[in-house]
């Protein structure tokens, strides 16, 4: 498929896991990809395996929590290609289990929900900001925002992640509004627990705890950036031209299931199999 | 002086089967019909989508759903609107993209969540237009 030839894609925290995968696949089907990413080893390694496949894609270092990082990586892919397609706002760091901004309303500083905020929705409030006027100029283009199923249902002692992915699917949904008339769509994606570069650390030596996690999935497995970067390619593409404001799940059933009956089942292989809880 | 008619009793003995019975145009059918009688039995398609990709996910097979917009087909578009093209802009503008659906954009849909592209995707209803 080239679904996205003469196209050109802005991917924040398009190094690694999601965002490297997407901006992989965009590439591979013909987008110009410029990856935004304060991971600069990250960055050039994806740019350099893309451009190995034959792809075009350029990295800017880019700190989603800075205003100034998000408008000079508009203006650069706009000044480097004359256009702007596709922006995939997806940047936020996974493996920071010490980071501010984990905790309750109580445990979390004030600075924590700040920084933590700035990049869950400022940054996709700036990156509309700057980008849908690139996009008017070519008469259209698509905003893919990356929420969560923790935007959907909630995890204890995470106030600014649940907080942020659940106001990533209201903005997604307002922001639909107001440029569908320009002709840019703005979904979003929900994944469940995807096992990117970063998260799939926590596993590396604790595959039985994996296997209980992957219990939780009615797919029986966890998902892979590739899932993601597989829907947000399509809802990018012309074939899904009517669907605009829709927060897409992908995350193998997992945010379908009643608590109760899903409960009973974990505790019970938990009773029958031994592993090391994650 | 106006008079009222009492229609409590009009679908008394009668069965009613709502789709989409849950919420919405649906929901207030159920709830209109119930009121006059009718014993009502709500079909959720979204709720029997999900439901059914929990059992049937682990034999490998998905289940999802699509709600729909307005789809402009050829049975629907002539009769409708083709009288009153004014009317059908100005139905459009309810939609952020400015136009209706056709046809082709739940075969692209369906398509895509039948693909391996989708194949983490389950119990999920994709919205094509209800935005």
């Amino acid at each position: 498929m080239s679904r996205f030839d003469g196209q050109v894609a802005i991917v924040t925290g398009g190094g690694l896991g999601i965002g490297g995968a997407t901006a992989r696949r965009l590439a591979a089907e013909g987008a110009k990809v410029l990856i935004a990413d304060f991971n600069d080893d990250a960055a050039k390694a994806n740019v350099d395996r893309i451009r190995g496949d034959g792809g075009t894609a350029i990295s800017v270092n880019t700190d989603v929590s800075k205003h100034d990082d998000i408008k000079n990586a508009v203006e650069t892919a706009a000044s480097e290609w004359d256009r702007l397609d596709i922006m995939v706002q997806n940047a936020f760091p996974t493996d920071t289990r010490d980071a501010p901004w984990w905790g309750s309303a109580v445990d979390v500083p004030e600075d924590g929900w700040d920084l933590g905020m700035s990049m869950l929705t400022k940054a996709l409030y700036l990156g509309a900001k700057y980008g849908v006027p690139e996009m008017e100029k070519t008469g259209g283009g698509n905003i893919v925002n990356l929420a969560s199923v923790h935007g959907l249902l909630m995890a204890p002692n995470s106030l600014v992640y649940e907080a942020g992915k659940s106001a990533v699917i209201g903005m997604t949904r307002q922001m639909s509004i107001d440029f569908g008339p320009l002709g840019i769509r703005v979904n979003a994606i929900c994944p469940g627990h995807i096992v990117t570069e970063g998260l799939g650390r926590m596993w590396d030596d604790n595959a039985e705890g994996l296997k209980f996690f992957e219990q939780q999935y009615p797919v029986g497995r966890t998902g892979v950036p590739d899932d993601i970067a597989s829907a947000i390619a399509f809802l990018c593409s012309e074939e899904a031209s009517f669907i605009t404001g829709h927060p897409l799940v992908v995350d193998g059933g997992l945010s379908i299931q009643l608590q109760e009956d899903l409960g009973v089942a974990l505790g019970q292989y938990a009773r029958d199999n031994e592993f090391r809880m994650p | 002086m106006v008079g009222t008619t009492d229609h409590s009793d009009r679908f008394s003995g009668r069965v009613a089967i709502v789709t989409c019975g849950v919420l919405g145009f649906g929901s207030g059918t159920a709830r209109k019909l119930a009121s006059r009688g009718a014993r009502v039995l709500v079909v959720d398609v979204i709720g029997m989508t999900k439901q059914m990709a929990l059992d049937f996910g682990p034999f490998g097979i998905r289940v999802n759903c699509i709600p729909l917009g307005h789809i402009a087909t050829e049975k629907t578009q002539a009769p409708t609107w083709d009288r009153t093209p004014g009317g059908f802009k100005f139905f459009e503008q309810q939609y952020p993209v400015r136009r209706t659906g056709v046809s082709e954009d739940i075969a692209n849909a369906i398509s895509f969540l039948c693909s391996d592209d989708a194949s983490f995707i389950r119990g999920h209803p994709l919205a094509v237009g209800a935005g």
